[in-house]
């Protein structure tokens, strides 16, 4: 999981960094098609799991560390957890910024969970950790081709320069990205070209601590860092803390074709902690999922909010929550892994089925450009359904990588390699199918096509980069690869029971037990054993009623003073066992002691109301001489039981 | 089955968005020539209906599949399999009926999704839910239309609200049986923005307005009016309502499932067929038609 995701995705020229921060252990659990945890939870989680192999093998062992060496060298190598642990203890050294550089090791023993040992944790052994190194380093050269970023210098911390070098930037310097990401333009999630990103990152060197900075203009570390920051805005979504305590997320457009229509709507990114409902009186998000907010379809009126922005901002628990939409003149639009059609991009994707929607006065400069890009005629739409004042380019598929002229930066062309997945019936992970329905995955950018392979044997790619469907249709976990450049796992698998589905209401094992409906009036509901009575006093609407026991009468109002009773049955158990039961007297009546006054008040509105020769009915409509026997059965019964109370009462 | 699949897809997820159940349904659906919002509407008003998931869970965008579970369809010995499904599931109750020589029925409503239903005793069925890893739901229906909350309660618990500004206003007239714009004197109002968000309130007698669901709404404001929707035929047991006030969503699962039919459109009316005398006499009293119930009027 860890490998696939840190070392064999995307690489630096063939280099790559173990380059491990809490956002990417999510994002790589995700990936796996484990369950989705916050960040700082799949650290916690990361972290037990390597505590634990190191406690039984490390801590517990004479040859301590050596016993991460793998016995397998085809295998993943056994201590890259251990490896992965170490770099996330350099990872959080910014608290020690005033500290010395040994500050690393008592951090590295705290998340191992064990003691110091003099200088290092219980059971480290400088030599042993950098011929680990060594192992992982050869094992991706041997089965990957790949280089693993090995530091050049070996000084007085030689052993420290190891996870240094895999972490390009601290979390300090992370925790500033969202603040550079904003003030330069960037879309939450969406890759960014990296050579913007070396330029902005230069550009805003200042803002960053004194590592951030040092690792900034080291020009062998500088590509790293702007990996680890291209992963970082991959994984962020959009959220950030403005400078008055609001908290803001974005708002994207999102772009669907209907019966050839095309539809437009804003869709908001909802971070961790916002409402589920943001509303300004005008525009109302409404969350139903993790991540975004439900899209609003955008109309012939709101040009203007694409035009000048839009902020929709709420209060929800003595907090400010933003919906940030920028404002725009020309807005490229990209397939998207997580929503059909089209998302607004900051750049399009070179031999990419794209579109741009565009202010109508600009229509002219952007065709202009497009044409050049896609080597034909491109025709902008105005459709119905579109903001006033804006035209759509659908079908933009740049075949030719050209800089845009001013006014038209967010047109860039983005060519780095990537596989968009499309259609299908996906499961909670973004790459993960259900069988039987397996939708397509796409490669754009540029890449060679004799270098794809599907689960290691070669693929036949389309002519618009789709792979071939048929050797992922089955269900298994697949891996696409595309030479050194890119590696990816697909999974297809088949339908469970979610442990999410609603449950029905548990039943009752007696039907008995339905609830019975009361008209207006006073009543009260008698069962069969001494005791077993309910007072109801129901309103004009009537009343609702679940006796606790079963209700086999009703004695209450009528139009005359004789009142009336009532026969019940439970429609549903027709069956001849459900009724009548006779009046149980159960036990000896000396022992009724605490139940005596209900066993009283039982006797009693039986008594009462058969004095009163009351209205006699049945709602099953049972012949009137079988109810007045049972009626008169229960009565006499209720008078014996009467004299006994009076007897104890003496 | 294209529908079957996407049961399947709902079960395996447990619930989500309208948007994502509305991009499955396209995915389906392929170059369909009827409307797509049509296809969206039916389907989840059959998917709710027959008891496979929960649409709009508690007043969100979000629907939620129902576990699966062998229902009991009233006054009968026929089970009817609701809830969500599985492939491996149905394959297992398939053979466990035919092991148990059960008779089992499957047809298809609407084309593409599986109606199964199964005959036998309660003790038999009881024996295959369990080896197959379902819940029996022996009171089926009755149980469901005697746990609906009631229009009076659902009036009572909604929360007061100002009528939002700057949205479209209508006012429901139940002479007219329609719509008409502005404020008028109408109990029920419906209010629009631009953006297809449409929220319903009710005006009591203290002039407050209540928020409520769309379906609840109209039969809160039945009730304020003194306006009987609802209508129950004691021989023919049709359950009928006007089709522009379906019943609100649990009501009409438990009155489809009371028989294990979907509702029938026709006439200007829903009609829900073969629903038992006491699954209407619930339904009727939690809509607050209480002189139609029957039961205990003496």
């Amino acid at each position: 999981m860890l490998a696939q995701t840190c070392l064999l995705s995307a690489s630096n020229q063939g280099t790559v960094l173990l380059n491990v921060t809490p956002t990417i252990l999510a994002a790589a659990l995700v990936d796996a098609g484990e369950s989705a945890l916050s960040p700082s939870e799949a650290m916690d989680d990361f972290m037990r799991a390597v505590r634990e192999v190191y406690w039984h093998r490390v801590i517990g062992d004479s040859r301590k560390l050596a016993t991460l060496y793998s016995a397998n060298n085809a295998d993943v190598p056994f201590a890259l957890g251990f490896l992965a642990l170490s770099v996330l203890a350099a990872y959080d050294m910014h608290t020690d910024e005033e500290r010395s550089a040994n500050a690393y090791y008592p951090r590295l023993a705290d998340l191992l969970g064990c003691q110091m040992d003099g200088s290092y944790p219980a059971g480290f052994d400088g030599f042993t950790y950098r011929a680990l190194w060594g192992e992982l380093a050869q094992w991706l050269k041997e089965h990957y081709n790949r280089t693993l970023a090995i530091p050049h210098s070996a000084g007085m911390y030689a052993y420290l320069e190891f996870p240094l070098a895999h972490v390009p930037f601290r979390q300090i310097d992370i925790e500033k990205l969202p603040l550079f990401f904003e003030s330069h333009g960037y879309e939450p999630g969406i890759p960014a070209a990296l050579d913007r990103l070396a330029h902005d990152l230069l550009a805003s060197v200042e803002i960053f601590s004194r590592a951030g900075k040092k690792a900034l203009r080291d020009s062998d570390r500088l590509p790293f860092v702007i990996r680890q920051v291209a992963h970082e805005l991959e994984h962020w979504d959009g959220y950030r803390e403005d400078r008055s305590g609001a908290r803001v997320a974005s708002i994207e457009l999102w772009l669907d074709f209907r019966r050839r229509r095309a539809e437009i709507s804003m869709v908001a990114r909802r971070p961790e902690g916002f409402p589920t409902q943001i509303n300004d009186g005008e525009f109302v998000f409404v969350s139903s999922q993790e991540r975004w907010y439900e899209p609003v379809l955008l109309d012939q009126g709101d040009g203007y909010h694409l035009e000048y922005g839009l902020r929709v901002s709420s209060w929800d628990e003595g907090r400010n929550y933003i919906l940030n939409c920028r404002a725009a003149n020309v807005i490229p639009l990209t397939p998207s892994d997580e929503f059909s059609g089209l998302i607004s991009d900051h750049a399009l994707r070179e031999n990419t089925k794209c579109a741009v929607l565009c202010k109508s006065s600009m229509q002219d400069t952007v065709r202009g450009f497009l044409e050049q890009v896609c080597g034909r005629q491109v025709i902008a739409r105005s459709d119905q359904t579109l903001p006033e004042g804006w035209v759509l380019f659908a079908d933009v598929i740049p075949k030719s990588v050209i800089d845009p002229p001013s006014g038209l930066e967010r047109l860039r062309i983005e060519s780095s390699v990537t596989l968009i997945p499309q259609g299908g019936l996906r499961l909670k992970r973004r790459w993960t199918w259900l069988s039987g329905a397996m939708g397509r995955v796409t490669i754009v950018g540029t890449y060679d096509a004799s270098t794809v392979r599907i689960d290691g044997e070669a693929a036949v790619v389309g002519e618009d980069g789709t792979l071939p469907a048929g050797p992922l249709s089955t269900t298994a976990d697949h891996t696409v690869d595309i030479g050194n450049q890119l590696r990816q796992r697909i999974s297809v698998v088949e339908g469970q029971v979610s442990p999410d589905c609603k449950p029905w209401h548990a039943e009752s094992s007696r039907s008995s037990n339905d609830p019975l409906i009361l008209p207006r009036g006073h009543w009260v509901l008698v069962g069969s054993r001494p005791g077993q009575h309910l007072y109801v006093d129901a309103s004009d609407h009537g009343a609702l009623v679940r006796p606790q026991f079963n209700a086999v009468w009703a004695i209450g109002p009528s139009n005359n003073t004789a009142g009336a009773v009532v026969h019940l049955h439970d429609n549903f158990e027709r069956d001849e066992r459900s009724y009548h039961p006779q009046v149980e007297l159960r036990g000896n009546p000396k022992h009724w002691r605490g139940d005596k006054l209900n066993v009283r008040r039982w006797a009693e509105a039986i008594y009462q109301s058969s004095m009163r020769r009351p209205k006699i009915a049945c709602t099953n409509g049972c012949p009137s001489e079988q109810v007045l026997d049972e009626w008169k059965s229960l009565a006499r019964s209720a008078q014996g039981v009467k004299r006994q109370v009076r007897k104890l009462s003496r | 089955m294209k529908w079957d699949i996407l049961l399947n897809w709902m079960t395996h997820l447990g619930w989500g968005s309208w948007a994502l159940y509305r991009q499955a349904v396209d995915e389906l659906c392929g170059d369909t020539e009827e409307e797509i919002e049509t296809v969206y509407r039916r389907l989840r008003v059959l998917l709710s209906d027959m008891g496979h998931a929960d649409f709009f869970e508690n007043g969100t965008m979000r629907w939620r599949t129902f576990q699966p579970a062998l229902m009991r369809l009233s006054d009968s010995n026929c089970y009817i399999f609701t809830g969500g499904r599985t492939r491996s599931i149905t394959e297992r109750l398939i053979a466990q009926c035919k092991e148990y020589k059960l008779p089992m029925q499957i047809d298809e409503l609407p084309p593409g999704l599986s109606r199964i239903s199964i005959q036998g005793e309660r003790e038999l069925l009881d024996a295959v839910a369990h080896n197959v890893g379902i819940t029996l739901l022996h009171s089926g229906a009755v149980s469901l239309a005697s746990r609906v909350d009631t229009v009076r309660a659902q009036l009572d618990s909604a929360p007061v609200r100002p009528s939002p500004t700057n949205w479209e206003e209508r006012s429901w007239s139940f002479d007219l049986r329609n719509w008409v714009d502005g404020d008028s004197e109408s109990t029920l109002h419906e209010f629009n923005n631009r953006h297809g968000t449409r929220r319903y309130l009710v005006r009591t007698r203290n002039g407050d307005y209540k928020e409520l669901e769309k379906r609840f709404a109209i039969y809160a404001a039945a009730l304020l009016d003194g306006v009987e929707l609802a209508t129950f035929d004691e021989q023919q047991h049709l359950f009928k309502v006007p089709v522009w006030a379906p019943l609100p969503i649990d009501y009409a699962r438990a009155a489809c499932l009371s028989s294990g039919n979907p509702a029938q459109m026709g006439n200007g009316e829903i009609t829900y067929s073969e629903v038992s005398g006491q699954v209407a006499a619930y339904l009727l009293f939690a809509l607050g038609l209480n002189k139609k119930t029957q039961g205990l009027a003496t």
